[in-house]
């Protein structure tokens, strides 16, 4: 029973793994059914999350956790908005919410992000006396130069500037880490059809 | 010594409870009930427990002159020397008189090594020396003993005389302060025959009398193995009256004349011989056997009688076989004392010639069965044949055979009854207190699981339960194999690791980051100190913040970038929002599918981004097909739909499935495929013709992953058009992408959404008016970057901490 339950799911994964490479690569068709059978099955694993979700904080609530209380009234207001809108009994009821409650709140958090990206250069500086600070702050004013608004003899210099670190320092360092990022996945991709990944065993 | 009433361990003088049982021990001016062994006040007429008289009427021994003769007397005194101590009440003198008889005159407790002042006042009085005293009594015995003693050394045997005094020895091993009232023989006395030598003539105490103390002690104390409370609860009424005494003195009274009975005497020894078979049995089963005591198992007199010959016999074959099952009795032991003496049973004084032969007999008679009742069940109907038989063959000598067959009757039936009792009940319960530290026994096979659960403080190699400490105070005191409470506490609990949660080698790897950057700020934040009496890091924190603040809300004021640095400025165009319009001004009315992957915190960057291309759609009456990877995503086109004034417009929703999710949207999007479901929606034929038509592919991401997951999965399989709306900060990631041609264009942020509109509309948008803000705030950025850096590069000249 244990030998099963280990070598069944290995089976399947390979031989679905293997089944989508070839329909991607002769039978376009049968790559499509296999990625809508996979989206259909993500859809139902998230329907799956939000009631795990609920649980998970209805024990959190029974244990005293008052925010979790919070999350589930949240939860449950949401959920009865989206009825009454779609029997018609309201209009917009969860985008109302979603635009006084959700928006204002994630814009201000993130505006604040201007401040504390100004206090880490400057505490960089106070504490870190060194050429990599120099070098790293000396970067960070070329940059904001060739791209804010400057005098126009003084503008073309720092646009230049700007141009050679993006388009050689910038474009060169990402391009290493897509294609690092893209032999892993082809890595990954081959130990699962192998047998050796088991991502679905964790 | 005190003597334990339960278990008759003896116990160190002022312990409060019993080394060996935990039962409470009685005190100097405490007595312990005969009957249901209830520790009672001295001064008490009367058991507050059972109302058993505490204190033997002095007129039931002196108006006797034999404790035996009166029921009460014999229940009231102990029997065995072990039983004895100094708690005995006062009124036990006389029993511990009549074993000065048999045995030497008293030791003082100086001789044994006790204190007076532990002894009790009655122990001293028995000790106290005959002439000092001045008792006539006690001095006629002693002139007795001593003139006996005299005349019967020479003839002892040195063979029996060593024989007996291991016997004396063995019964009398565990003496206590008493031991010298009882037996102990003084060194020239020491190998006093006890007696199996017929012609030992050694005054002893009269069969009779201890015999009448052995049936009440053996019926209360233990019946079969069950104390006398719980025998007398469940056995009937007629049970009860056995052990009346009235029966034996008219039994006694009936044979007073019948003293000189030819073949009584014999009849007596062998019945004595019986008794000492008993007595050694036990002997052999709790102490180590020597080469005297098989002698005196196996040696019968050559004119035995068959019937004991055959139980002679059997035992041996019993002894062999278990030891354990040997029950130690009060009869059993007294038997043996009896036993041993029965060269005393021919009446030599006065006082012996008055008791009654014939009582003797039924007496040692009844102590036998008794015996066989708690030696052996199974040889009950043999031991009532024998008695039958020695009743038939030796007492046919004129005895009151009524007398005889009423105690015959009444054995019976007390063995019948007690053969219904549970045999397991009482026996182990009353034996084991006593028999726990005996070597003799084999030790019991505890199981395994019995053992493996027993505690490490007990279970160790070399842990010795037997001699383990004794605990000294507290509610456990007195007992042995406590464990300590501070070794049990001190037991560090085995966390048990659940491998579900095991910490793969990554996850070790974040630690032990995490734990390095903990470090180093907790060593940054010991060196940052504030230096010198200026502004404080918050102060200058609330400063620099609040012109920051300023500045940005002083561009939103303005009117456009003109109104910062007019005329002679040029806004900077990031590359590929050019590329951009153009592909989108030249979709010509085709349905154009926009993603919206990113949430409320970066809409203020990207619904500016979002809202230029979306009212370039809506000016070129291009249809417009919504669809996001986040949640937060569905609402948000549906937000900037309604802003841009969308008119036809089409929402696919949520589309899960991450990479595959798009992935499978991109082969909609080809002609050849039409998909049944997508986002959980039913597509009808109209909705598959638009996504077939769609002629441009519009991604808004704030995060990496959507962007390449659209790039790759869908720009790889469709001759679509591709063009991204990101952030400022997403902008490097997307330049390889633009340059490679996977995107034909793209918008980074404020900056590229001016561009595009200053192309598309002018310079009077949305994104131009909010791009002075944003250029007054790098502004002032940089000045406060480029100030600190200044400072802090002079401060560290100053200071040589430049490193």
């Amino acid at each position: 029973m244990k030998n099963y339950r280990q070598t069944l799911p290995v089976a399947l994964a390979i031989a679905f793994g293997l089944l989508t490479m070839l329909g991607l690569l002769f039978v376009p068709a049968l790559a499509a059914t296999m990625t809508g059978w996979a989206s259909f099955l993500a859809a139902v694993a998230l329907l799956l999350g939000v009631v795990n979700l609920l649980g998970v904080h209805a024990r959190r609530l029974a244990g005293g956790n008052a925010y979790s209380g919070v999350l589930i009234i949240s939860m449950v207001a949401v959920f009865v908005l989206a009825l009454t809108d779609f029997l018609g009994l309201t209009e917009r009821g969860v985008n109302t919410i979603f635009e006084l409650v959700q928006v204002p709140l994630e814009a201000a958090v993130a505006s604040l992000l201007v401040f504390f990206l100004l206090f880490a250069g400057m505490r960089l500086l106070r504490r870190q006396q060194n050429i990599w600070a120099v070098l790293f702050m000396v970067t960070v004013l070329l940059v904001l130069l060739g791209r804010t608004l400057l005098p126009g003899p003084l503008a073309e210099p720092f646009r230049w500037v700007n141009r050679i670190l993006s388009d050689i320092v910038v474009t060169a360092g990402v391009r290493g880490i897509l294609i690092g990022v893209a032999i892993g996945i082809v890595a990954v991709s081959l130990r699962i059809l192998t047998g050796s990944e088991r991502p679905y065993d964790k | 010594m005190i003597n334990c009433p339960q278990c008759q361990t003896d116990n160190e003088i002022g312990r409060e409870v019993c080394i060996s049982c935990g039962s409470a021990l009685p005190g100097l001016d405490e007595i312990v009930c005969s009957n249901c062994q209830s520790i009672n006040p001295a001064y008490l007429p009367v058991c507050l427990e059972c109302g058993t008289a505490l204190h033997q009427p002095e007129e039931a021994t002196t108006e006797s002159g034999k404790p035996g003769e009166s029921r009460e007397n014999s229940e009231d005194q102990p029997v065995f020397a072990e039983e004895s101590d100094e708690q005995t009440p006062i009124e036990d003198v006389d029993w511990l008189e009549e074993l000065k008889h048999v045995t030497e005159p008293l030791d003082t407790g100086s001789e044994t090594g006790v204190e007076d002042a532990s002894i009790p006042d009655w122990v001293q009085d028995v000790n106290a020396d005959p002439e000092e005293t001045g008792d006539p009594r006690l001095l006629g015995s002693l002139q007795e003993i001593e003139a006996e003693e005299e005349q019967n050394e020479a003839a002892v045997e040195p063979e029996a005389l060593t024989r007996d005094s291991s016997i004396v020895d063995s019964e009398f091993e565990a003496g206590d302060v008493n031991e010298p009232t009882q037996g102990r023989a003084t060194e020239g006395e020491a190998t006093k025959p006890a007696g199996l030598d017929p012609a030992e003539d050694q005054p002893r105490l009269p069969v009779t009398a201890e015999l009448s103390r052995t049936m009440p002690l053996a019926s209360h104390h233990e019946i079969d193995g069950l104390p006398e409370q719980l025998a007398k609860e469940n056995l009937p009424d007629w049970l009860d009256e056995v052990d009346q005494p009235p029966r034996e003195p008219a039994v006694s009274e009936g044979l007073d004349d019948a003293a000189d009975v030819p073949g009584l005497e014999e009849l007596i020894d062998e019945v004595a011989a019986l008794g000492q078979r008993e007595s050694l049995l036990y002997d052999e089963a709790f102490t180590p056997k020597s080469e005297a005591e098989e002698i005196l198992i196996t040696d019968l007199p050559p004119d035995a009688p068959d019937w004991l010959v055959e139980i002679m016999d059997e035992s041996a074959e019993k002894r062999e076989l278990e030891d354990s099952d040997i029950e130690r009795t009060e009869v059993e032991v007294l038997g043996s004392q009896s036993l041993s003496e029965d060269d005393d049973l021919a009446p030599e004084t006065e006082d012996e010639q008055e008791a009654s032969p014939v009582d003797e007999a039924v007496a040692i008679t009844a102590a036998v069965v008794a015996a066989r009742i708690t030696d052996q069940r199974d040889d009950d109907s043999k031991v009532i044949e024998d008695t039958e038989s020695l009743q038939e063959d030796e007492i046919s000598t004129g005895l009151p055979q009524q007398e005889v067959d009423e105690s015959l009757v009444e054995a019976k039936e007390l063995i019948a009854m007690l053969e219904e009792l549970p045999e397991s009940e009482g026996q182990s319960d009353i034996l084991s207190p006593g028999l726990e530290s005996d070597a003799t026994l084999t030790s019991a096979d505890i199981p395994d699981w019995l053992q493996a659960i027993q505690p490490k403080d007990l279970g160790g190699e070399g842990f010795d339960q037997v001699n383990a400490p004794v605990e000294a105070d507290g509610p456990l005191a007195g007992l042995t194999g406590v464990i300590p409470v501070t070794a049990t506490l001190a037991i560090s609990k085995t966390r048990r690791t659940d491998t579900h949660y095991q910490m793969t080698k990554e996850q070790k790897q974040q630690v032990a980051l995490l734990q390095r950057l903990t470090q180093a700020e907790q060593v940054e934040t010991d060196s940052e100190k504030p230096k010198g009496a200026g502004v404080t890091s918050i102060q200058f924190r609330l400063i620099v913040g609040t012109i920051l603040l300023l500045v940005i809300l002083a561009g939103l004021f303005l009117p456009s970038i003109e109104g910062i640095m007019p005329g002679s400025a040029n806004v900077y165009v990031p590359e590929g929002a050019v590329e951009a319009f153009d592909v989108t001004d030249s979709l010509g009315g085709r349905p154009a599918l926009v993603a919206f992957e990113y949430t409320p915190a970066m809409a203020g960057e990207l619904d500016v981004v979002a809202e230029v291309y979306l009212r370039h759609l809506s000016e070129q009456n291009s249809p417009v097909l919504t669809v996001s990877q986040v949640a937060a995503g569905v609402p948000m086109a549906e937000r900037m739909v309604e802003q841009t004034e969308i008119s036809q417009h089409l929402a696919l929703g949520l589309l899960p499935g991450e990479a595959t999710g798009v992935r499978y949207l991109g082969t909609c999007i080809e002609e050849s495929i039409e998909c049944d479901l997508v986002t959980s929606k039913e597509l009808d034929n109209d909705v598959n013709e638009m996504l077939s038509q769609v002629g441009l592919i519009i991604v808004l991401a704030a995060d990496r992953e959507s962007l390449i997951s659209w790039i790759e999965q869908v720009g790889s399989q469709s001759e679509v058009p591709i063009v991204a709306g990101v952030s400022q900060a997403m902008g490097p990631i997307a330049a390889p992408f633009l340059a490679s041609g996977q995107l034909v264009g793209s918008l980074d942020g404020l900056p590229g959404a001016a561009a595009y509109e200053s192309n598309f509309v002018g310079s009077s948008g949305v994104a131009s008016e909010l791009l002075a803000s944003t250029i007054l705030a790098q502004w002032m950025i940089i000045l406060a970057l480029a100030g600190a850096s200044i400072y802090f590069g002079m401060q560290a000249m100053r200071q040589r901490t430049w490193r």
